[in-house]
């Protein structure tokens, strides 16, 4: 049985990993990641001159809300995690952020250091057990 | 044509105006992704953080099984990196086993090689999926030790510590 097609595939998508669209409030872009089926999305903003911020969209917030019940209870956890990517966390928004130098970090970078946070947090809905939480 | 075409738009800040095109974008993202095609796999390297807190490639295998099927695998890396964060990875077994049937598509070969099998590939899409999904469940795995345990997990990974 040829594997060949499927590796075809997997060459064809990793020539198009990244897909993009911009508008005048910066860049959109789309993630292959989804949770429950709802795409995951990123923004790209330049805040500064040659400061730039990449953010989750208002996907995750509202998978995060819903996974979580009320995402207001875990900040700690939240924090402490995204601080491990090296992303914040900005409660009122809902959203997880990367504010970076161009000369310090890659957008590259950034965007996989964002991807794993998001994934980690994304799924605490499956994993959290506090005690006295349900 | 996807609704996420390459057109050169361009960022306008309020501030400062600095043209960055999606090409720039794009560019940049893909200069850290590699991959290398295999006569039966496609190893396929991103740059991820894990114990170092630095960013180091991260190589997931992408190896098809069968017409519409596939494994991806992340070659024992993820273990590793927990095993560096907490040393003896022995109070985790129990979690491990939960989250890889929890999760269903998930399996450790020899216990230790994070592998996700997809059964029907029939887009591009998927396939992308499947890579965002690895890089998720590998750091999921690598910081384990951030996930809150259940409090009798909890209380048998201190037992363990001490």
């Amino acid at each position: 049985m040829s594997q060949k097609p499927l590796l075809d595939l997997c060459e064809r998508v990793m020539n198009n990993f990244v897909r993009a669209k911009g508008d005048h409030w910066g860049l959109h872009i789309a993630l292959g990641m989804f949770f429950d089926g709802e795409g995951m999305s990123y923004r790209l903003e330049e805040v500064a001159p040659k400061t730039l911020r990449l953010s989750t969209g208002g996907s995750f917030s509202e998978w995060l809300a819903y996974a979580t019940l009320d995402y207001t209870e875990y900040k700690e956890e939240i924090e402490a995690v995204a601080k491990r990517f090296g992303a914040e966390w900005n409660e009122e928004k809902g959203e997880l952020f990367i504010q970076f130098k161009r000369n310090e970090l890659s957008i590259g970078e950034a965007y996989f250091r964002l991807a794993q946070a998001m994934g980690v947090i994304g799924n605490f809905r499956y994993y959290i057990h506090f005690p006295g939480k349900a | 044509m996807s609704e996420f075409e390459y057109v050169p738009f361009h960022i306008y800040s309020e501030d400062d105006y600095k043209p960055l095109p999606c090409a720039v974008f794009i560019r940049s993202v893909m200069e850290k992704v590699q991959w290398k095609r295999f006569p039966d796999r496609i190893e396929i390297t991103v740059p991820a953080v894990f114990f170092s807190g630095g960013t180091e490639p991260f190589t997931i295998t992408f190896k098809p099984v069968g017409e519409t099927s596939a494994e991806y695998s992340d070659g024992g890396k993820a273990i590793a990196e927990l095993e560096k964060r907490v040393g003896d990875i022995a109070p985790y077994q129990k979690w491990l086993k939960e989250f890889a049937e929890r999760e269903g598509r998930i399996h450790f070969v020899g216990g230790r090689i994070l592998t996700m099998k997809v059964w029907a590939l029939s887009s591009g899409y998927a396939v992308e999926s499947g890579i965002f999904d690895m890089l998720a469940y590998a750091s999921i795995v690598a910081n384990l030790d951030m996930y809150p345990l259940t409090y009798e997990e909890a209380l048998y990974a201190r037992r363990a510590d001490v």
